[in-house]
């Protein structure tokens, strides 16, 4: 459980990993959509007031952070697996299209005389667009680069509800990722992390994942304890002991389903080369909003 | 099957695209599961994956299909659907059930039915990248447009910074035109150039030390640099970054 006073839940964030063997670098730059382009925009929140979509302090937070064009202000927090606070740091501002900020994290926690090992960074803005999870203008980037690799993914900003600790729990979590692979140059495992708008969410969850080469035959393990706001990676041959036998016959390929019931998880896949050449690392996406209109 | 085909046989179904990479650089690996049966659990839900592939000038150069049973997945190199790269994958799951009436009563369906899936990049040496599914392939022209960009020199460990410049647009007047502005943190302009047009469903990877000379430099005496980009037909492009090992990255922006 984190100090309830750490973020606001309007303040849109994003999580990423941490990694000991990698530097991390963190970057923002504002899109065009940092300023309020349209009249359809610019009445969005009273739409979502309406539709009991956003509260009214929300509403009136849009409001002051659009008519007084306030600048964005990026804070970020680290903490570690378990989910236990480490530090936090300003980070810069931001006012027009094409205003950046770039930090090397583990500089910002060198400077105050910490190590950063592997952990988790969550970034936060202090408003975000008219839309109704207050998305951010643009993508935050993390760079992961070691002696000999570098990876890294893009994502946004949003303060949407996430396993808060009042109110309706989530229906459950199922990760779907085909890119299992394990041979002589790649293994493949999955990061999940247990995260949540509020501060004090304070559960711990331990998904079950299956690991499959062919839709019949699987190999089923609990993935182990996340604490909250703390992720856990797991490789396939770590989780699985046998799975480079039990893949033999697809060459090495597989997918997995992993699930938890009643919780949100953020999932990340990975692809690490033997002998850390290399790192491949990306969300998942969901594949339901391909199809089904959940908004309409 | 060509994209007029699929547009004409499927007008509800999106299809998304990813960028290949030249051989040289990586092979590519597209990588689905069959999610319809996480949404129609206690259904039969097959599908055919096709998958189309357009080079660099956005000619159709190959076309694939798997059938894809329910919930079930595949990884499939480009290379033995018949393309090596570079250029750009345009991938539909097409079921092979009534979806239409599998949804009723159940779930809202999207106008446009779009495809999730992954790619994996990857060398013989074990070097590796990965990402979703990017833009859908467009049937009209796109307005001008900007987009921006980060990049950092991370120390000295990133030896060149690239940009992939995908064009999704399947309409004959599609051509993607950029401008392309690299500045300081403070606003400063460092150089400006344009790229040659590149032609609807093309794609163009560029080294950003080939179009500025002096890019590196800018690198070194400002760690991180902006670059805009501002033109007609313009998605999001990808970011490419080589660390001096070899190892590569490559990304979306936004």
């Amino acid at each position: 459980m984190l100090d309830r006073t750490l973020w606001k839940s309007w303040e849109p964030k994003a999580v990423f990993p941490l990694f000991t063997e990698a530097r991390t670098w963190i970057d923002f730059i504002a899109q065009d959509s940092v300023r309020c382009q349209s009249v359809k925009e610019f009445v969005r929140p009273i739409y979502y007031l309406w539709q009991r979509k956003k509260s009214l302090p929300q509403v009136i937070r849009d409001y002051i952070s659009t008519v007084f064009r306030k600048p964005m202000r990026l804070r970020g927090i680290a903490l570690d697996r378990k989910g236990h606070y480490i530090g936090q740091w300003q980070l810069g501002e931001i006012r027009h299209p094409g205003d950046f900020i770039s930090v090397e994290i583990n500089r910002l926690a060198e400077n105050e005389g910490m190590k950063l090992g592997d952990g988790v960074f969550i970034l936060l803005a202090s408003w975000g667009q008219n839309d109704m999870w207050s998305s951010s203008p643009g993508s935050a980037t993390v760079r992961y680069v070691g002696d000999g690799f570098i990876g890294g993914y893009r994502t946004g900003l949003f303060a949407r509800p996430l396993n808060p600790i009042h109110g309706k729990k989530h229906f459950g979590f199922t990760g779907l990722n085909p890119q299992i692979v394990i041979d002589d140059r790649l293994v493949a495992s999955i990061l999940l992390i247990n995260h949540s708008s509020d501060p004090e969410y304070d559960r711990i969850v331990t998904p079950t994942i299956r690991l499959y080469r062919s839709p019949q035959e699987y190999l089923e393990e609990k993935f182990g304890e996340i604490h909250p706001h703390g992720a856990l990676e797991r490789s396939m041959t770590d989780l699985f002991p046998e799975a480079e036998q039990f893949l033999a016959s697809t060459g090495g390929k597989g997918f997995t389903v992993a699930q938890a019931k009643g919780v949100s998880l953020a999932s990340l896949h990975i692809l690490r080369a033997r002998g850390g050449i290399s790192v491949g690392i990306d969300h998942s996406r969901p594949a339901f909003t391909n199809v089904i209109d959940y908004l309409g | 099957m060509t994209l007029d085909e699929l547009f004409t046989k499927y007008p509800s179904h999106a299809l998304s695209t990813q960028y290949c990479t030249p051989p040289a650089l990586a092979a590519s690996r597209i990588c689905f599961h069959n999610f319809y049966q996480q949404i129609f659990p206690d259904l039969q839900t097959p599908v055919c994956l096709l998958l189309l592939f357009f080079n660099e000038e956005g000619r159709q150069v190959a076309a694939f299909e798997k059938y894809v049973e329910t919930a079930d997945s595949v990884q499939i190199e480009v290379a033995d659907a018949g393309y090596w790269g570079p250029g750009l994958v345009a991938v539909v799951a097409v079921p092979d059930f009534d979806l239409v009436r599998y949804s009723e009563g159940r779930i809202k369906l999207k106008k446009m039915v779009g495809t999730g899936f992954y790619i994996v990049w990857h060398d013989k040496v074990g070097h590796v990248d990965t990402m979703h599914e990017w833009m859908p392939v467009e049937r009209g022209c796109l307005p001008e447009r900007t987009h921006y960009m980060v990049f950092d020199q991370a120390m000295g460990a990133i030896a060149r910074h690239g940009l992939v410049f995908v064009n999704p647009i399947a309409h004959k007047h599609g051509t993607l035109q950029a401008n392309i502005t690299c500045y300081t943190p403070d606003r400063k302009t460092l150089g400006k150039t344009s790229l040659d047009p590149v032609s609807p469903m093309g794609s163009r990877l560029v080294f950003l030390n080939d179009l500025f000379a002096e890019f590196e430099g800018w690198l070194s005496r400002h760690q991180h640099v902006g670059v805009k980009v501002s033109g007609c037909n313009l998605v999001e492009p990808l970011t490419v970054e080589l660390h001096r090992s070899g190892d590569f990255h490559i990304h979306h922006i936004n």
